[in-house]
């Protein structure tokens, strides 16, 4: 199998994985985490654009829970490519890049589609304190674990099919 | 353009097909990709177990609180089936299979087990609908606690809590919470009592709610449209 077949593939089964795992387990502690969208970043640094945008669309098929189309949705399909096509104006250690992206997609992901909670938790009903907690909690768990399985999954990745044009 | 180029694209449009016109398609596969395997007693349900015991405590706590009788709301409710759950953040979001063609109407009532107050409809669809559920952040209603009828405020979330109780009240672990707001039937189970504390400000007493059951393993549920209407025509 030549390489960029068998690195699809391999993405591709990290991804099954973690749209089993964020469905059924992704609301254990009560939060739920964005694990798929984190392995799509990672993926959007080793895979074609057509590639990436196959895979973001098995997601939005799995994750999609209403009829027709969300923000949290059209979040999905953007962010992931924000990171393809911002790796190649910004370049540099894929690593960071890679850090960089995951931060900043989970950090946007959240205030697209968190926006109206976080809004009614900080003026709608005067509970600003112990309601804005329990969200910061929730961001800051999801920020944490969803960086590190990125690094995870990205020096794994990086480990076996790091590119040689990529400053690893 | 090469030919896996034309494969990734044929998939693509596969899913964008399917994703816009046949969603139930994901929604089935995914309730398959989720479902318990190898439960040993699935006739024995659990959750549904817990349901029953909170719905039968609300019962209860009715009869000590008021002796009247309530008028039959279920009447000309909806029957509808879990499909989806909201699989990101902080939102509780729930997708049922009912929409304007089963009768379902928005912000009507969804209760789980005869007496369980799981949430509103928020959006009605064709044939789906989707309801705000309870441990959504944005949820906010009247309830009151155990036999005594003590007052508070239900602010739904991760971990829902009853706050603006005052602080003259002796609340008790374990009694059970339920709706006394304008908009549901009174008296619909909420969940029980699990941790009373202060409020940050020390002016009243805050209580931490356990569901008890866990939310994503409901699957049917009852929908009562304009419940608010309909009783204040009776």
């Amino acid at each position: 199998m030549r390489e960029s077949n068998s690195i699809f593939f391999v993405i591709f089964l990290i991804i099954a994985i973690s749209i089993v795992f964020q469905l059924k387990f992704g609301d254990v502690t009560g939060y739920g985490y964005d694990i798929v969208l984190v392995s799509l970043i990672v993926a959007s640094f080793f895979l074609s654009f057509f590639e990436l945008l196959v895979l973001v669309f098995l997601g939005i098929f799995f994750l999609n829970w209403q009829p027709g189309i969300s923000i949290e949705m059209i979040s999905f399909l953007v962010l992931p490519a924000l990171s393809f096509w911002g790796r190649r104006i910004f370049p540099g250690k894929a690593w960071f890049g890679g850090i960089g992206f995951l931060a900043l997609g989970i950090f946007l992901f959240y205030l697209t589609v968190d926006f109206i909670p976080m809004f009614y938790s900080a003026v709608g009903y005067g509970d600003f304190t112990s309601s804005m907690w329990q969200i910061l909690g929730s961001f800051a768990g999801n920020f944490i674990f969803g960086v590190l399985f990125g690094v995870l999954v990205f020096y794994i990745l990086g480990y076996f099919y790091g590119k040689k044009e990529y400053d690893w | 353009m090469r030919k896996k180029n034309w494969i990734l694209l044929l998939l693509i449009a596969i899913f964008v097909t399917l994703i816009l016109w046949k969603p139930q398609v994901g929604w089935r596969t995914r309730s398959v990709l989720i479902r318990d395997f190898g439960d040993p007693s699935p006739e024995i349900n659990l959750s549904d177990l817990v349901l029953e015991n909170e719905s039968l405590r609300a019962e209860l706590a009715q009869f000590q609180d008021i002796k009247s009788q309530l008028p039959d709301y279920k009447e000309g409710g909806v029957v509808a089936m879990v499909y989806a759950s909201y699989p990101f953040n902080l939102k509780n979001e729930v997708l049922l299979d009912a929409g304007y063609n089963q009768g379902v109407e928005e912000e009507g009532v969804v209760i789980a087990k005869e007496e369980v107050l799981l949430g509103r409809v928020e959006k009605v669809f064709k044939n789906t609908s989707i309801i705000k559920t309870v441990l959504d952040n944005r949820w906010r209603s009247s309830a009151r606690i155990g036999k005594n009828g003590i007052e508070g405020l239900l602010v739904g979330g991760v971990k829902p809590k009853l706050t603006l109780v005052s602080r003259d009240v002796v609340v008790d672990i374990g009694d059970v919470v339920y709706s006394a707001d304008a908009e549901f039937p009174y008296g619909l189970a909420i969940g029980e009592v699990l941790t009373v504390n202060l409020s940050k400000d020390k002016l009243f007493q805050e209580v931490e709610l356990g569901l008890g059951y866990d939310l994503s393993k409901v699957r049917t549920v009852l929908i009562l449209n304009k419940y608010n209407s309909n009783n204040e025509g009776e």
